[in-house]
């Protein structure tokens, strides 16, 4: 009802983030001329929103489990529509502006069922409106121009209000729009359409179209292909939060170094990402800041050992990767558990999402004021403590939430079963005394610039992984007897590391 | 059997759009001068198609006995050739059509203008403009997700949606 509320007052739905959304009036569109009109637009459709949502209760089962309610913060302005990414992973679609801060002040202060205006939208409003003034609050102004009692802003009656067109996108009409824009191309401008559009949405719906038979798309409504997709599956959830600012300055170089910046974070996420099997969901920039939200566990993205050899060696990596190469900290948190995944929104506008309990968490413990880094849950704690050491932190209290939520802190690969040598190891003799000398030729040799490799193969189970831990042991002490100074180094690779050993 | 008849069985077993439909009307109307004029080219018929297409938007009076004619004569020669164009557009098209759905119209119109601008676009890219923006959060979901199971608040979806906000809508 809100999407489709929002085209009827000729919106545009541009990003659903988790249980909330953006949508945009932007000039010269929809027959809305000025940001006047753009603005007392918005304001009533956020008003109607309000209304038609209040209390709406949910049922869990025969009872009524709660009631759902809505707040809207509208903010005004000029924004930067930023085109991120690359040609061969994934790109994303970022509003970066004004508006945006606004808003991420109002939420703030705004209650459920309220509906708040920035200053700026209010000096536009009261062009159009009388708005109650005594509802202003704060030094700013920022005006709450709905609350519990209804309506705080009336038309003036000596100005007419502006009648958008109802959004073409709506409904039917969308199919019809695309029809003819597909019309307009010829097929190799077809499949490029066709390959940009698959870069900005999820990679399992892209998937799903390149691989679901043209008679199934044909023979079956766009709400059975939506309830076709939409699964309860495990899965792992990481929010990302890099640390930095996204507010747009008035010198465009400072802006581009910004847009520069932004691009740099979602490749090296995405690199990450393919580098373990995982999939981002979103990159968005809203009220908490810069977001970016991957999981794994979804269709083509879910593996044995999955939370010790992919997720939780990713979520340090890509943490590592930004703190290295970029320079920037972030706080990521990091949830386990079962979850709605499939789409959101309506039949004309929607998008791929993963809800749930476990997903909502994970956003806290990003924001968590005692994030070290990296924050995860119980249920990632116990599936990989056997391969990693968890520093135990005080439960917090995660909004939404009951009891105090237990958290951990992953420190470091434990490395626990692997590497441990063996109190009664026997034979391979005539292998440890080829890797003794092998090893002594690099630790004694002048020539500094050689390096050499050594292969193990065999098949699972014949002790190669005994034979190198015996082996390290013994070239360790004798290389200490030999009073020599040599740094010995090593890296145990997992699973999901694919190449990164040889990168 | 009547060949416009013949004609619309084949359109509609391959979804083709009305639109779709009428350009491929355009193009067999002008098919008898194509071929008596290039039967000895080599051009595909995607090259003949795409070379008419261009000057059909002209044409005004459609006579349906030559249409049928040349449909007809179309359909012997090239039957083949032209489904797998028209099956070809209308897979890209549908797909388009579908994940066009999951993204919001102003990148659409992006991304339209840059493929026919044809050019590559140097990633990032910004584009500035003026806007109302409305942010719109329910709450109380992160507190019934808690009390409820997913697998309910997964039934219970189609309803808050219909009326509320989330998901599947009528």
């Amino acid at each position: 009802m809100i999407i489709e509320k929002v085209m009827v007052h000729g919106g545009d739905v541009l990003k659903f983030a988790g249980d909330s959304i953006f949508a945009e009036w932007a000039i010269n569109e929809h027959g809305l001329v000025t940001i006047e009109e753009c603005t007392a637009v918005a304001a009533l459709c956020a008003a109607s929103i309000a209304e038609c949502c209040r209390d709406f209760p949910i049922f869990g089962g025969e009872k009524t489990a709660g009631f759902l309610n809505v707040h809207c913060s509208l903010g005004v302005g000029d924004v930067a529509a930023v085109h991120i990414g690359d040609d061969r992973l994934r790109r994303e679609f970022l509003l970066l502006g004004d508006p945006i801060d606004q808003i991420s002040v109002l939420e703030k202060d705004v209650k459920i069922r309220e509906v708040a205006a920035s200053p700026e939208a209010v000096v536009l409003l009261t062009k159009m409106f009388n708005i109650d003034t005594s509802v202003c609050t704060g030094v700013e102004k920022v005006a709450i121009i709905m609350d519990q009692s209804g309506r705080r802003f009336k038309p003036r009656l000596d100005v007419q209000l502006p009648m958008p067109l109802p959004n073409e996108t709506a409904g039917k009409d969308r199919k019809e729009i695309l029809s003819m824009i597909c019309e307009s191309l010829d097929v190799s401008q077809l499949k490029h359409l066709l390959q940009l559009i698959s870069l900005y949405v999820h990679p399992v719906v892209a998937k799903d179209e390149s691989v679901v038979s043209n008679f199934l798309k044909l023979n079956s409504s766009a709400q059975e292909r939506m309830q076709a997709e939409a699964e309860l599956r495990d899965v792992y959830t990481m929010f990302i939060m890099p640390l930095i600012s996204s507010e747009l300055k008035r010198e465009d170089e400072l802006n581009q170094a910004l847009f520069q910046r932004l691009n740099n974070i979602l490749l090296i996420t995405n690199r990450e990402l393919e580098n373990y099997g995982g999939h981002l969901r979103q990159f968005i920039v809203d009220d908490k800041g810069v977001v970016l939200l991957a999981t794994f566990g979804l269709r083509g993205a879910t593996f044995p050992n999955m939370i010790s050899c992919h997720c939780l060696p990713c979520t340090t990596a890509l943490h590592n990767a930004l703190q290295v190469e970029l320079g920037i900290d972030c706080q990521i948190g990091a949830t386990f558990g079962r979850a709605y995944c499939g789409v959101v929104g309506g039949i004309s506008r929607h998008e791929y999402a993963v809800l749930g309990p476990c997903v909502n968490l994970s956003a806290r413990l990003m924001c968590s004021s005692c994030n070290p880094g990296i924050l995860v849950d119980n249920s990632v704690r116990l599936r990989a403590k056997t391969e990693f050491t968890f520093n135990s932190l005080q439960p917090v209290k995660a909004k939404g939430y009951v009891n105090p939520v237990p958290i951990f802190e992953p420190i470091s690969a434990a490395e626990k079963r692997w590497g441990k040598p063996i109190r009664d190891f026997v034979g391979r003799k005539e292998q440890l005394n080829y890797i003794f000398r092998w090893a002594k030729h690099i630790a004694y040799s002048k020539d500094e610039k050689k390096s050499k490799m050594l292969y193990i193969q065999a098949e699972s189970g014949f002790g190669k992984s005994a034979l190198i831990s015996q082996a390290l042991l013994e070239v360790r002490k004798k290389i200490f007897q030999k009073k020599k100074r040599v740094i010995i180094t090593r890296n145990i690779s997992n699973d999901g590391d694919r190449m990164i050993p040889f990168r | 059997m009547n060949p416009h008849h013949l004609f619309l069985e084949k359109t509609t077993l391959l979804s083709v759009t009305p639109n779709s439909l009428k350009i491929m009307e355009l193009s067999i109307l002008n098919y008898d001068a194509l071929c008596e004029d290039d039967d000895d080219d080599d051009s595909t018929v995607e090259e003949i198609l795409s070379h008419k297409l261009d000057q059909l938007g002209e044409e005004s009076d459609i006579d349906e006995d030559r249409l049928a004619r040349q449909m007809m004569k179309m359909m012997k020669k090239h039957a083949g050739a032209v489904s797998k164009i028209l099956i070809e557009r209308s897979k890209i098209s549908e797909s388009i059509s579908w994940l066009a759905r999951h993204v919001p119209f102003c990148l659409l119109k992006d991304l339209l203008h840059d493929v026919e601008e044809g050019l590559p676009i140097a990633l990032p890219y910004a584009t500035y403009r003026r806007c109302a923006l409305l942010f719109v959060d329910i709450s109380g979901f992160t507190k019934l997700s808690q009390i409820m199971s997913v697998e309910n608040l997964s039934k219970v979806k189609p309803i808050h949606c219909r009326t509320a906000c989330l998901s599947v809508e009528k």
